[in-house]
This record gives structure tokens, C-alpha cells and sequence, in this order.
């Protein structure tokens, strides 16, 4: 059997993290990509900002903390972790997770993510 | 006098127009849910296009908050006015009230 192509996966976050499933399903899929030795990319755009906030207590809300979650990425060797900044500009968003060792990137960056991509997935 | 919930981000700019358009200065509006992401910018709290320039109150369900990553202490003082409150004063605002609108 030969062996599969490696596909280059674009993960686009644009969702909140508590208020719908999309954040926990993009995770689930990074995980999964990553598990099977994909070349996995991940990027936080729009409210999917609010994922990277320090301090969430989402036990408040009956949720897991979606935040502690993407620090296990690197684990299954998803590293490519990247956010739009304007996005983070637009919400006066100041601080977010240092742990996490996200790129910021500008627009023109993210356009370059998209097109390098082999395949995407919007979440 | 109206309270008005709302549970959704600044990045929803028809929802939040659409209140700005029916809150009166008599009226209340509760921040629920994704709402509570609103308080992380100050300046729109300070727009005359934003709802808040005429509701009489503004409140923040603080088990949302919490959730959500974000502490009363840590907000900027600039947002003036805004009470963190309990699923119980929830349910007496409800009360107090005439009616309740959802904003979603």
C-alpha cells in the first residue's frame, strides 16, 4: 500500500468559544489531522479571538475550558497556530494566553495561509 | 421599561443596530452569553450609535463572564455604570420589568 499524501489543513476558527460547538469540533478535527501525521495549521480570526482569553472558568456555563484544550495541540504535533491581528485590534483585545505560542499575522499573511492550503475548513 | 437581553458580540452589527433602534432611555439591558465580549471595548461604550448611550442601565450576568474569561476588576474603568449580576437578580429584573425582549 502506498503511502498517503500528506495534506497541507488549513483550520479557520472564527467562532466564540462557548456559545456553539464550532470551537470544540475545529479542535476535535486538529487533533484527528494531527494524530494522523497532517501537516495541520490553525487560524483564529473574527470572535474566535475570545478562545485565547486568559482566566476562562467555563465550568460556570457547564463547558470545558476550551483554552487548557489547545495547549495539548503541540502534543500531537499541531504547532502551527496563528491569529489575525486586526482581529484582535477590533475587540480591544490586549492580552492573550502566552502559553499557547500563536503567530500574530496581518491580512495579507492570512491570505498567503489560504492560498498555501490544500485543503480548508472553516469552523 | 424594557429589559433587553442580549447575548450576542459587537461583530453582530445588525443585532446590535436593531437594539440601538428600540432601546429607549427608560429601558434596561442585560448582557448574557456572548453579549459580555462587549465589555472588553470601552469605546463603543462611549458611541452615541451603540445601544448603551440610551439605556438607562446596563448589566452583565456574571457567571457568563466568569465563563468567558472576563473579571470586573480587570475591565477599564472608562464603561461606567454596568452591575454584574446573579441568575437570581436575573430572574428579579425579569420581575421588575414590564416585559422582557431577547436579542439574538
Amino acid at each position: 500500500m502506498s503511502q498517503p499524501k500528506i495534506q497541507k489543513i488549513l483550520i479557520v476558527n472564527q467562532s466564540a468559544p462557548y456559545s456553539s460547538g464550532s470551537a470544540k469540533e475545529s479542535l476535535d478535527l486538529a487533533l484527528a489531522a494531527g494524530t494522523f501525521e497532517q501537516d495541520v495549521s490553525i487560524l483564529f480570526t473574527g470572535d474566535a479571538c475570545y478562545q485565547l482569553l486568559t482566566a476562562q472558568d467555563p465550568k460556570e456555563v457547564d463547558s470545558k475550558n476550551l483554552n487548557q484544550m489547545l495547549k495539548v495541540l503541540p502534543i500531537y504535533g499541531v504547532e502551527k497556530l496563528f491569529i489575525d491581528e486586526q482581529s484582535l485590534l477590533d475587540r480591544n483585545i490586549k492580552h492573550i494566553d502566552s502559553d499557547l505560542r500563536i503567530t500574530k499575522i496581518s491580512a495579507s499573511e492570512t491570505r498567503e495561509l489560504y492560498q498555501n492550503a490544500s485543503t480548508v475548513f472553516r469552523f | 421599561m424594557i429589559l433587553h437581553t442580549l447575548n450576542k458580540a459587537q461583530s453582530h452589527t445588525d443585532l446590535n443596530q436593531q437594539l440601538t433602534n428600540t432601546c429607549s432611555n427608560q429601558d434596561s439591558v442585560l448582557l448574557i452569553e456572548d453579549g459580555v465580549y462587549q465589555l472588553l471595548d470601552p469605546t463603543i461604550f462611549s458611541r452615541t450609535d451603540h445601544w448603551s448611550f440610551s439605556a438607562k442601565n446596563i448589566f452583565a450576568l456574571t457567571n457568563d463572564a466568569t465563563a468567558r474569561g472576563i473579571n470586573q476588576a480587570d475591565l477599564e474603568h472608562s464603561i461606567v455604570n454596568i452591575s454584574f449580576i446573579s441568575y437570581l437578580e436575573f430572574v428579579e429584573l425579569a420581575a421588575s420589568h414590564t416585559k422582557t425582549i431577547s436579542w439574538y
